[in-house]
């Protein structure tokens, strides 16, 4: 059951507002007449407290009752053999710590001054006992802050002890003053061990360090260094903190280290990083096969469109084959008509003798055409022998001689010395040479000048729309003779470059060519295994180069 | 001299008769058409060309199988032969099976010349 103890006394003494309960208080009294304890607590109870008090006069009570571990110990004069001090240092020898307040009757400083250096919590004459409740609450605050105390530094050893983390106190000179267990062990290592001892000669490699420890030893707080050890079994990472250890007057006693091991975290990284760099290599490597297909795919498509036009070609040509024997007895009975009635007018008629000239140019120049049909559906018969690429041009000269004079054509020949022949059917590459001079001077209506070179050379990178794919073919480093032809006529416009070989596309007004012309030429240039360019120049007019493979001579 | 005679044979009609005008104009020539390939020996044996001219391409026989035909007949065997072809593309004259021939169309002074040239070689 509890009692409420109402004081108006102690309200007052404590001011405050509100009613509080007094606090028990477990007191071991300590003297020769138990009698004489009341006369103390009277003071105690006014300061609050409910005591409930053990008295004893002998060492031997007062060692069983201090066991029951009493909030305070008073000692009144104390037996003989059981003085304060004594009782005291009985106290400490059992480890306790229990406030100890000595009353006494006698003004003996020298007994107050040995008993507070003992360690007791007070010491009041008896004629001071008033002032014992003050006495009680001071040394019962100072015994809790003890406490605090003693478990703060409890916990704080705890958390020094059992932190996952590497702590040690060096001077500047590197000597080990305290370690922890942790740090000890990282290094297989007692901390009993290390104390003492230079950290620069326990880790040689953190001589690295020292520079950044000097800093330290300046005030400065370092971070998240990184510290590679070498173990017998392989090197070991640390992440290391430092951090200057300095009064209040902020000089540096010495130099906290905070050590981490992160060998653990380094290999995943590593490992993380090979990861991503084999990732990466693979993403390359990936990228590259997609180029490789995307060029194949390139390549195919261009083949393809080559082998489209190789079969629009051949079908050109075996549909010309078959209709030009057609086309042909017509114009034959229309020709010989015409030749009959130009011979047989009965009458002077000028519009009439016009018009048979008109059919019989008529006759021509659709036999012209299908002649051109004709050409390049036989062209693949070749008759080849090794000749000087020169005679085979200036036979084709001499067959356009006419044309050249009629148009003022000043023909320049610059031929390279002592060429290699080339292996072709003369009367084929006549034809070509023919059809590309014949071009050159319809270019040059107002006259000009034709240029015509003849060099040996090494071919370089190829273009790969160039050229036919099979094996006879020119390729890169191919030693061949090229023969340039210039004209400084009228150039082809740029867009219509790449129709040049088509079948029927012409660039001359209608009637002037058949648009088979260099449809032929190229497919006995490639028939040949040879290769033709059309180029204009940057000076005006077109650059032609006809290009074979050099004949080895045995 | 009489004048030369000329076969033609040719399964174009219009050709045969506009070519025999032709020649027949110089005054020179006495021409006979065929038009049907497969009568050409009978019409040859019969009418005893001094020259025949000789399509290539026919329906039912070529020019060639008429040549070899007449060729390995007794009477018709030094007869010069001269074809005239559509099928061919060359602008000069050429040969066909040891026999000349002319690429049509082609114009009378030509047909002229090369019958002169081939009555002369024999």
């Amino acid at each position: 059951m509890l009692t409420i103890m109402y004081n108006p006394d102690l309200l007052l003494e404590q001011n405050t507002k509100t009613l509080k309960m007094p606090t028990p208080l477990r007191v071991l009294i300590l003297q020769n007449q138990p009698s004489d304890a009341q006369w103390m607590l009277a003071p105690v109870r006014q300061a609050g407290y409910e005591p409930r008090c053990q008295q004893v006069d002998n060492q031997k009570d007062y060692l069983r009752q201090m066991e029951s571990l009493p909030d305070l110990i008073l000692v009144d004069d104390g037996p003989q053999d059981l003085c304060g001090n004594r009782a005291l240092s009985l106290m400490r020898q059992r480890g306790l710590d229990i406030p100890l307040i000595v009353v006494n009757g006698a003004k003996d400083h020298q007994a107050v001054v040995e008993a507070i250096r003992q360690g007791a919590a007070d010491y009041l004459v008896k004629e001071r006992i008033h002032e014992l409740g003050h006495a009680v609450q001071r040394a019962l605050a100072d015994k809790k802050r003890r406490d605090q105390r003693k478990r703060q530094e409890l916990e704080q050893q705890t958390i020094v002890t059992h932190i996952p983390m590497g702590l040690m106190m060096s001077d500047d000179q590197g000597t080990v003053q305290w370690v922890n267990q942790e740090m000890a062990a990282m290094f297989d290592l007692s901390p009993q061990a290390m104390v003492g001892k230079n950290w620069y000669a326990i880790v040689p490699a953190m001589e690295e360090h020292r520079k950044i420890h000097d800093r330290v030893f300046i005030g400065e707080a370092m971070e998240f260094f990184e510290a590679r050890i070498p173990f017998p079994e392989g090197d070991r990472y640390f992440e290391v903190h430092y951090r200057p250890i300095a009064d209040e007057a902020k000089k540096v006693l010495g130099m906290l280290t905070m050590a981490q091991e992160i060998t653990k975290r380094k290999r995943t990284e590593a490992k993380v990083k090979q990861t991503y760099q084999d990732l990466k290599r693979s993403e390359k490597m990936l990228a590259k096969a997609l180029a490789d297909l995307k060029m194949s795919h390139e390549e195919l498509k261009a083949t393809q469109l080559q082998l489209i036009q190789a079969e629009k070609l051949e079908s050109v040509g075996r549909l010309a084959a078959g209709v030009a024997h057609e086309v042909k007895n017509p114009l034959a009975i229309i020709q010989l008509d015409v030749d009959y009635l130009s011979k047989n007018l009965t009458f002077e008629d000028e519009n009439t003798s016009m018009i048979l000239e008109d059919i019989h140019h008529a006759v021509q120049r659709a036999d012209s055409v299908v002649k051109g049909l004709l050409n390049f559906s036989a062209s693949g018969d070749l008759v080849t022998s090794p000749e000087p690429l020169e005679a085979v041009i200036e036979g084709s000269l001499v067959l356009v001689k006419h044309e050249l004079d009629r148009w003022h054509i000043n023909v320049v020949r610059d031929f390279g010395a002592s060429l290699p022949r080339v292996k072709v059917d003369r009367n084929k590459i006549e034809q070509v040479f023919v059809n590309v001079f014949i071009n050159a001077i319809h270019a040059m209506p107002d006259g000009g000048t034709l240029t015509v070179r003849t060099r040996l050379e090494r071919l370089g990178q190829m273009d790969p729309n160039l050229g036919d794919r099979e094996g006879n073919k020119l390729r890169a480093g191919d030693t061949v003779v090229v023969a340039g032809v210039e004209d400084t006529g009228t150039g082809i416009p740029e867009d219509q470059l790449s129709r040049i070989f088509d079948p029927f596309f012409t660039t001359k007004p209608t009637g002037k060519g058949t648009g088979l012309g260099l449809t032929v030429t190229n497919k006995i240039v490639e028939l040949h295994g040879g290769m033709i360019e059309i180029k204009n120049r940057n000076e005006g007019g077109v650059r032609v180069r006809v290009m074979f493979k050099a004949h080895k001579e045995k | 001299m009489g004048k030369k005679r000329i076969l033609l044979v040719d399964d174009e009609p219009s050709f045969t008769r506009v070519l025999k005008l032709c020649l027949e104009k110089t005054g020179s020539y006495e021409v006979r058409e065929e038009n049907r390939g497969t009568m050409a020996m009978a019409t040859a044996r019969q009418f005893k060309p001094d020259l025949i001219l000789l399509d290539v391409v026919m329906p039912d026989i070529d020019g060639g199988e008429i040549a070899s035909g007449i060729m390995a007949d007794e009477n018709l065997k030094d007869t010069p032969i001269v074809f005239l072809t559509a099928a061919v593309a060359k602008d000069e004259e050429g040969v066909i099976s040891g026999h000349p021939f002319l690429a049509k169309p082609v114009d009378t002074e030509e047909v002229i010349k090369r019958i002169e040239k081939s009555l002369s070689d024999t």
